[in-house]
């Protein structure tokens, strides 16, 4: 009997270890507001653009859909830079993006229009580093990271990083090469670990480059040595997201990707996911955009955040975000 | 004898249809041709923009009290001036909207002008200092200057850092903490030698701190951070120095006295200005043992000292201004924008967009120009040659399009793809090549009609196969097997190859009746057994293989023994996969045209003594080589073509490399991948339409080529 109450405590603390992976224990702030239906809500939206909010936006129409059964949204997504041109063009009229637009980007909207774009902040997204499931490795610094991927080393790391020896693993893990994985340079996943785990500096001609946030992790679980980044919604079981520290914060200790560290900062790479749409300040905005953009920012829009492994918004920053919209 | 009236309507309306056809097939052949030079010349008319020179146009000058922080718009200008403070100022006329109130008591003494991101210093009647932080604050929508109006926040004052002082640069932060509030660093050059101070909130006093450094200072510059400070002397030494404490970080020279320093973009590279009018870039590199100081590019001087230096906040362009003129130049391609004389300037300013650029002298005389320039960051030498960008430490061929920020260089060499386009190429042609030519040897001259009417189809069907599903066959399937038997698989041909050479023997040893009736013509089916016990040899003999050669494990042993990364995606599985697409297309035109060689020269051959072998090698394979080779030409076409195989298989890494073991990034997979961010006329979308150009230019050279080898071929073989 005893054995089997081992077994029993052994299972149950490895289900703990596994079980609360960020997301599953993050709760709604419940002063959020609750979403009202309107009348007279009809007809087509399309969404162009980031790969990373690209289920969220499904899930979103999906929900929004029910309560609007004549409402048509086409969700498209194969990176953040593609949104601003299809905005500019007219073809999209939600520009989900996981970056901020560049001054270039916002220059040729404002050539066009004569007004800024608007941005919205719709979800809070910790970009996570993940691995192997099977790979020992504990923690790994933002400088470490650098020499993993860089060939600019920008954080200052002196030696490039090749095996995972040099990351501390022992025995066969030690002489193994590593396998780098990474987005397309249309993502703004790319850019954005660009701009802070590289800190501006260049990828390493090697990191082999995924169409898709699910192409990264998907690669990552069927390759022994392989590291790569995605945002954490991508997660799957068969990578590990590793805690991350950075040097000269929090004494370089290391911080896993929950929700509180995502808010009180800790966790260093933590970023907001965006929608980008056009609205005319001198006009009435358009109903069906604002009530969809209403939903997502409501209780039931950042509950399908939770859903699909994302961080949701605090009502601070709904009100915020609300205002934009009126 | 005259045909009846029956046969005369025959003929009369075969004759008609004729002509319709004839006039058909010409109007057809005419339309191909006339639809692909349209593509060409719409690729052509998309890419070549690129090249344009830049355009500038001298603006109607204007009297400007002072300094001037250009707005985007290019429709206003804040206009700093020790006797009339801080001024909106409407463009291009100069004439003032309204006065913006605050800061210390009118007169100034002095006014150190505007950064590109709206900081200035301004000392007061007793010569403090006072950081100010100008922001534009317009109405949303409104493009009407007289309703904008600008946001200037003060910092607390800095003492007075003496007679005699002059202050080399200073630095304008955000603070931290709750109350914010800016943070102002200043460096001045005094008879005594550097000072420095800080003023902030939460910060005690400030006071001067001297900050010793040799020689004459007579230039600073803050790195963005605050964490270093760059030096230029007149005796032509340039240093960087840890704000903090003062150490020597890194020391190099400079050809003249050191006039001016400034940052491009992303202050990276720093720019130093001489007293002759020497004008280069320079970058701190810290990927080594020891930071270095190191030359970063070199652009054509001034005409005389040179004085300041602007940036633009979008790209890596620049503007320098010395005593008799200015010029606009781009970091990454050195490429001089614009060049204009301007007698006595004393405030520069450039445009945040880098389209509108000012020059102000001692009266305020202020001449404009506007620049249109819309791919500064391309040239020639960019595009083909190795080029130094910011953060390497010697120049290379980096294909990295786009990044996440403005102040990101972006690298267009064409090099890393045309490398991978041959490269993926090549190890397609390995792969197919000698099994598709072989192959087809095989089923014309040897194999029975029943089994050529059997493989034939088969391999055409192969043919069949969406290139997507082999991508994503060779990406998400092949590539963790092949990394798990990559052993077994390069030992299996040589395991095959000793399983033929002592089955061989065996079989010419068997009864004639046995082999003629289970051999000639058959023999493939007894390639299966021996493929099946080759696979098996090789199963068991890799493992030992490893253990004996390469100490257990091949990819350890690469990395330790060759310094080779093996990579899960690599040219192998591209090869093979490619190969799988390219295969059916070579079998069937080479099977074709051996097939077609005339049955009286085989007969012939036969007939004189010659066995099937010398016949199908000597007198089959070179009648029919250009047949033969047209086939391999238009699979070498589809190879470079290739897209979605690569673009799925390899993890399109722009490497310069012919190692079997790692990827590639292919002009085609490279398009697709980025054509849907690139901005509709912007300057990746032409780069990329320039890949197409070339990728088309590729294939039509090929293609000409091969057709006159296949015409001298033909005539060659003609005789026969």
């Amino acid at each position: 009997m005893p054995r089997l109450t081992r077994t029993l405590s052994a299972l149950a603390a490895c289900a703990l270890a596994v079980a609360p992976s960020a997301a599953q224990s993050v709760k709604v702030d419940p002063k959020l507001s609750v979403y009202k239906k309107t009348s007279g809500i009809t007809g087509n939206l399309n969404s162009v653009g980031s790969d990373t909010l690209n289920n969220l936006m499904t899930y979103w129409v999906e929900s929004f859909n029910k309560q609007y059964p004549n409402v048509k949204i086409q969700v498209e997504g194969k990176g953040s830079s593609t949104a601003p041109p299809a905005l500019i063009e007219g073809t999209s009229q939600l520009g989900p993006m996981s970056r901020e637009m560049k001054g270039e980007e916002i220059d040729k909207f404002e050539k066009k229009y004569g007004y800024k774009p608007t941005k919205i902040a719709v979800a809070i997204d910790t970009l996570a580093v993940f691995v192997h499931k099977d790979n020992p490795i504990k923690e790994i610094s933002l400088e470490e990271v650098d020499a993993i991927f860089s060939k600019t080393r920008k954080w200052g790391a002196k030696a490039d990083v090749k095996s995972w020896g040099q990351l501390g693993l022992k025995g066969a893990w030690a002489s193994l090469p590593l396998s780098l994985y990474g987005r397309n340079s249309a993502s703004g996943t790319y850019g954005y670990f660009k701009e802070h785990a590289l800190n501006k500096g260049d990828y390493k001609d090697t990191v082999k480059e995924q169409p898709g946030s699910s192409a990264v992790v998907q690669s990552v679980s069927t390759d022994k040595g392989a590291i790569g980044y995605s945002g954490i919604g991508y997660a799957t079981s068969g990578v590990k997201a590793v805690p991350l520290s950075m040097k000269g914060r929090y004494n370089d200790q290391a911080f896993p990707a929950t929700y509180e560290n995502a808010l009180n900062g800790k966790y260093p790479m933590t970023r907001f996911l965006y929608i980008y749409v056009n609205k005319d300040p001198k006009k009435a905005f358009d109903p069906l955009t604002r009530e969809f953009l209403k939903f997502v920012l409501s209780k039931e829009g950042q509950e399908i955040v939770v859903k699909d492994g994302y961080l949701p918004l605090t009502a601070a920053m709904e009100a915020g975000e609300l205002k934009k919209i009126q | 004898m005259k045909p009846s009236p029956a046969q005369d309507a025959v003929l009369r309306r075969a004759k008609r249809v004729d002509r319709f056809m004839a006039l058909l097939i010409t109007l057809g052949g005419l339309g191909i041709i006339s639809a692909v030079m349209g593509m060409l010349l719409f690729i052509g008319k998309e890419a070549f923009p690129l090249f344009r020179g830049a355009r500038s146009e001298a603006r109607p000058a204007f009297m400007a009290p002072g300094a001037l922080l250009l707005d985007e718009s290019g429709k206003a200008a804040a206009a700093l001036s020790p006797s009339r403070g801080l001024e909106l100022l409407r463009l291009p006329d100069g004439a003032a909207v309204r006065k913006v109130e605050g800061g210390p008591a009118l007169p100034w003494t002095a006014v150190q002008p505007f950064g590109p991101r709206g900081g200035a210093l301004v000392a007061d009647g007793e010569g403090r200092l006072h950081g100010l932080q100008v922001k534009w604050s317009k109405p949303a929508g409104d493009p009407d200057p007289a309703h904008w109006d600008l946001e200037a926040a003060w910092s607390a004052p800095l003492p007075n850092p003496g007679p005699g002082a002059r202050v080399l640069d200073f630095r304008m932060a955000e603070g931290g903490g709750l109350e914010g509030g800016l943070v102002l660093k200043a460096v001045a050059a005094t008879p005594e030698g550097l000072v420095r101070a800080e003023a902030g909130p939460g910060q005690a006093e400030p006071t001067w701190q001297p900050f010793p450094s040799p020689g004459t200072i007579t230039a600073a510059a803050w790195s963005q951070d605050g964490g270093q400070l760059s030096l230029g002397t007149a005796e032509g030494r340039l240093r960087t120095l840890d704000a903090a404490t003062g150490g020597l970080l890194a020391e190099t020279t400079f050809p003249e006295p050191v006039t001016a320093l400034g940052w491009v973009l992303g202050g990276n590279a720093l720019l130093v200005g001489g007293q002759r009018g020497s004008l280069a870039a320079y970058q701190l590199l810290r990927t080594g043992e020891q930071p270095v100081l190191q030359e970063l590019h070199r652009f054509q001087p001034l005409d005389g000292p040179v004085r300041g230096f602007r940036h633009s906040l979008r790209d890596k362009r620049f503007l320098t201004w010395g005593d008799r003129d200015l010029a606009v130049d781009h970091l990454t391609t050195e490429r001089r924008l614009l060049h204009a004389w301007a007698e006595g300037t004393v405030h520069g300013a450039l445009s945040p967009r880098g389209d509108l650029l000012t020059a102000t002298d001692a009266v305020g005389r202020t001449r404009a120009w506007s620049l249109d320039a819309p791919h500064p960051e391309v040239s020639l030498g960019a595009l083909t040659g190795k080029v130094h960008y910011e953060g390497y430490d010697k120049p290379a061929y980096v294909w990295q399009s786009s990044g996440g920020t403005d102040d990101f260089e972006p690298k267009f060499s064409l090099v890393p793809l045309v490398f991978g386009t041959l490269k993926g190429t090549l190890y397609a042609m390995l792969f197919a090549l000698p099994l598709a030519i072989l192959g087809a040897l095989y089923t014309s001259q040897f194999a029975t009609p029943r089994l050529r009417n059997a493989i034939k189809p088969t391999v055409e069907i192969m043919a069949a196969l969406p290139s997507v599903v082999l991508g994503f066959l060779a990406g998400l399937v092949m590539a963790p097997l092949f990394e798990k038997l990559a052993m077994e698989v390069l030992v299996f041909p040589a395991a095959l190859l000793a399983l033929a050479a002592l089955a061989f023997p065996v079989w010419t040893r068997l009864p004639q009746r046995f082999r003629s009736l289970w051999g000639s013509g058959r023999e493939v089916l007894w390639a299966g057994p021996l493929l099946g016990a080759a696979a098996l040899l090789s199963l068991g003999a890799a493992p030992a293989f490893e253990r004996a050669f390469l100490g257990g494990d091949y990819c350890h042993w690469l990395l330790s023994a060759q310094g080779v990364t093996f990579d899960q995606r690599n040219s192998l599985v591209v090869g093979f996969a490619m190969g799988f697409a390219v295969i059916p297309i070579i079998f069937t035109l080479s099977e074709d045209a051996l097939s077609s060689v005339p049955k009286s020269l085989t007969s012939a051959s036969l007939a004189c003594g010659a066995s099937p072998w010398q016949t199908a090698w000597r007198v089959v394979l070179p009648t029919a080589s250009p047949g033969i080779f047209s086939a391999v030409m238009v699979g070498l076409g589809r190879a470079i073509g290739e897209t979605m195989i690569v673009l799925m298989a390899t993890g399109n890494t722009p490497v310069l490399d012919w190692s079997p073991f790692n990827g590639m990034r292919t002009l085609s997979a490279n398009i697709a991948v980025e054509i849907p961010e690139a901005p509709h006329h912007g300057t990746l979308y032409r780069v990329l339409f320039l890949a197409a150009f070339l990728l088309f230019l590729l294939t039509f050279l090929l293609n000409t080529a091969a057709e006159l080898v296949r015409q001298r071929l033909r005539r060659k073989y003609e005789s026969f």
